[in-house]
């Protein structure tokens, strides 16, 4: 009476028992009084109120005073202030120009590029570079570009990303001389100078 | 498989089943077949190009930044000389016109003219076949162009064919175009980050990656996608310069020489005079020592030392002397056995040096001479004259010649690819860029360099080589057009975009190629500032595109190196590398 084999009678049956049901449901959904029952039944549900959020006041630290458009940071207004200071020792002021230049690529990802006045732009924040660390109006600053205690701008040579030889032409203000002061000396085999070169 | 669990059994019948199966299979059969064909082609092309077509990359570098501004100058009467004489200061960094047309001022200083020295009237001003095509406005150099004057061996080289300089080339990240009002805006990641610093630029040169933190240099990569056409155990890279970013490789480390024409060896040892070999009691086992034993029988192995009746570490092998306790020592830390992998491959390094070692020596004795001079020297003493330099011979002279030397031995080295690093520092010219002699500030590094490149031309003429051989000079960066100072001590400081020049037998040569910058300062293509540091109008990938395919990359292996170069130029087909005015290279030769 029933085949040997029912599997494909039953799968086939399933099958026409599938379609019927779709055929159906569609039919339902697609009826307008069903249509017209879910319109009236949305309208009738009461809407949820909105309202503007409360504005939250910026929380304020006393600690950390507003800045004065154009200045900078107080901790670095100091530093700066320590350039040409005739107590310490000239060797003094590279090491506070390195140590801006040094603050500037951690800032910004990299030492600034160029020459002296390429580098005063970047670190007073002119000229479109972005940040500043060091004050527009420093005395150290004398035609766009940093000066040293002697009136001569220092003399910027970048070896590489993150050092920078940085040199002072010194009292007889002539560079590459016998009384030149150099942080972070330029390594030999470029031929950077007489002295140095290789 | 499925097959055999099927029902039916009457195989003459395949169901369905059995065609999905069966045609799965012969495709897959398919596949491979095909798969193996254009193996087989791969293969055989790369038969094809290792077969005889030995061919040589050398890599010129000017450490320090060459002031290529006085290397390729206007001349004569043109706005561009005009613009030339006042940026540079006619009396502080120009090379006054009348300096291209000159005679040596005595013997020493003289050229060689193929048969002798002579002093007489030279000119360094160039001739160019593709007049005008580089000029940035039409007439702007009216084609009065000089080179100079310490580099009239390089003029003879261009008015020969075989050399072209490319104008203002320079290192470019080339997402975004880079102009003078934008140059402070862009973001860091659209320029060469660290512009005007040497180690960084230099890095980017050799490279020609300058946004992306350096893995390899571009030198390194052909090593490692063409290691292939290589038979031989000497790499493909050899440094005559000590460590460099261009021969960082993957598989391909650079083997490193000196320029003295003998390969490093122990304290004590040298394959000539003092051979390892001498250092041996047992003189059954010297010739697996001796450098003058032909490969491969040269390579260090202790093992067939052993199987050759003799154990070579044995303390009865060796001489009783300091130099035989020295070798010992170190053959028996190469013996030694590892469980450490890391130990086992660091080990390796020395071995792998002792083998190249010998091979080395094979190839520098093809042209050595009994009396420690080399075959090739005339060409060098022929361009260096006694009494120019002190020594007679520079050490630049002496690296090329070592190059000219391994090219020559080629046969002992197995290789049909080799690319040469050479150096020559001192190029950072702050001060004193011009003091007044022809061996000394920048004429002195120029009057080396090009006496030691046409010397290494007429060595490479003498060994039928020319045709194979490319060399290119890069630097790390041009200088700035204007003078730091106004006197006679001033010099330059670091630029960007310079030019540079391409070598050989199958450079299409008397030509400038790229675009030659309009030298307005405060302006124009001048980056930033007022001292004229111009933005390169030709990035290296296109340069070094060029010259890859010449080595014998495929497109997609030159990808691989210069992964950035298809956003400066669309491909290396003839209507693109004329359109940008680039075609410098002769495939055919």
């Amino acid at each position: 009476m029933f085949p040997k084999r029912p599997g494909p009678y039953l799968i086939a049956f399933l099958l026409i028992l599938l379609i019927v049901l779709a055929v159906w449901l569609f039919q339902a959904l697609t009826s307008d009084v069903v249509i017209q029952a879910v319109q009236k039944k949305q309208a009738e549900r009461p809407r949820p109120v909105t309202q503007d959020p409360i504005p939250t006041p910026m929380p304020t630290n006393p600690g950390i005073p507003r800045l004065a458009p154009g200045s900078i940071d107080p901790a670095l207004q100091a530093q700066a202030d320590g350039l040409h200071n005739l107590q310490e020792p000239p060797e003094r002021d590279l090491e506070i120009v390195a140590d801006f230049i040094s603050t500037y690529s951690k800032g910004i990802g990299g030492n600034p590029i160029g020459d002296n006045a390429d580098i005063t732009a970047a670190l007073t924040g002119t000229q479109g570079h972005k940040g500043r660390v060091f004050p527009q109006n420093h005395r150290a600053i004398r035609n766009g570009q940093l000066i040293d205690r002697w009136g001569t701008p220092f003399w910027f040579h970048p070896n590489s990303g993150n050092q920078m030889e940085i040199r002072s032409a010194g009292p007889d203000k002539e560079m590459f001389t016998a009384d030149d002061l150099v942080q972070n000396p330029s390594p030999s085999g470029l031929g950077v100078t007489p002295q140095s070169g290789g | 498989m499925n097959i055999f669990i099927r029902k039916q059994e009457d195989r003459s019948k395949p169901n369905r089943r059995d065609f999905l199966l069966q045609s799965s299979a012969a495709s897959l059969g398919l596949t491979s077949i095909v798969n193996s064909i254009s193996q087989l082609k791969l293969i055989g092309s790369a038969a094809a190009q290792g077969a005889g077509d030995y061919k040589a990359l050398v890599c010129f570098f000017l450490n320090g930044g060459n002031d290529s501004n006085n290397l390729l100058i206007p001349a004569g009467a043109s706005t561009a000389r005009t613009a030339y004489e006042a940026g540079r200061g006619a009396t502080v960094l120009a090379i006054p016109d009348a300096s291209f047309d000159f005679t040596p001022a005595n013997a020493a200083n003289g050229y060689w003219t193929g048969s002798a020295n002579s002093t007489a009237a030279v000119s360094s001003r160039i001739d160019t076949l593709n007049d005008g095509a580089y000029d940035p406005s039409t007439g702007y150099t009216g084609n009065n162009m000089a080179l100079h004057p310490g580099a009239y061996p390089l003029k003879t080289m261009f008015a020969d064919g075989d050399l072209s300089f490319i104008a203002n080339v320079g290192t470019l990240v080339g997402a975004q175009a880079v102009t003078r009002t934008n140059f402070n805006t862009l973001p860091a990641a659209a320029k060469p980050p660290q512009l005007f610093s040497h180690s960084d630029q230099q890095v980017q040169w050799q490279s020609s990656l300058p946004d992306v933190p350096f893995s390899r240099g571009w030198g390194g990569k052909i090593a490692d996608l063409l290691q292939g056409l290589n038979a031989g155990d000497l790499s493909m890279s050899v440094s005559i310069a000590g460590v460099n970013s261009f021969q960082v490789a993957y598989d391909q480390p650079a083997y490193f020489m000196n320029s003295s024409g003998s390969v490093s060896a122990l304290t004590g040892f040298n394959s000539t005079a003092h051979p390892y070999g001498s250092s041996l009691r047992n003189t059954s086992l010297q010739p697996h020592y001796n450098n003058a034993v032909p490969a491969p029988s040269n390579k260090y192995d202790p093992l067939a030392a052993l199987r050759s009746g003799g154990d070579p570490l044995a303390g009865t092998n060796y001489q009783h002397s300091s130099a035989g306790w020295r070798l010992r020592a170190i053959e028996q830390i190469m013996a030694m056995q590892h469980a450490s992998l890391f130990d086992e491959g660091y080990n390796t390094a020395p071995e792998s040096a002792r083998i190249t070692e010998g091979l080395v020596g094979n190839a520098l004795a093809q042209t050595a001479n009994a009396d420690g001079t080399s075959s090739l020297d005339a060409h060098w003493n022929n361009w260096f004259q006694n009494g120019l330099f002190n020594p007679r011979i520079p050490d630049i002279a002496n690296q090329m010649k070592v190059v000219a030397r391994l090219i020559a031995g080629r046969s002992q080295l197995s290789n049909t690819r080799q690319i040469f690093f050479v150096q020559l520092g001192g190029w950072d010219t702050h001060t004193t860029q011009i003091p007044g002699q022809t061996t000394a500030g920048h004429y002195g590094l120029v009057n080396q360099m090009s006496r030691a490149i046409r010397a290494f031309k007429d060595a490479m003429v003498q060994i039928g080589m020319w045709n194979n051989v490319m060399l290119f000079s890069a630097s790390d960066f041009n200088r700035t057009f204007t003078p730091n100072k106004s006197d006679n001590s001033a010099g330059s400081d670091h630029g960007w975009g310079g030019h540079m020049f391409v070598a050989g037998g199958a450079v299409k040569g008397g030509q400038i190629c790229g675009k030659f910058p309009n030298l307005t300062v405060n302006g124009g293509i001048d980056c930033t500032g007022n001292r004229g540091r111009w933005i390169p109008s030709t990035s290296t990938d296109q340069v070094f595109a060029s010259i890859s395919k010449w080595f014998g990359c495929s497109d997609s292996q030159i990808q691989t190196v210069l992964p950035n170069f298809t956003r400066f130029q669309a491909d290396l087909s003839n209507g693109t590398l004329v359109s940008k005015n680039l075609d410098f290279i002769d495939y055919s030769v």
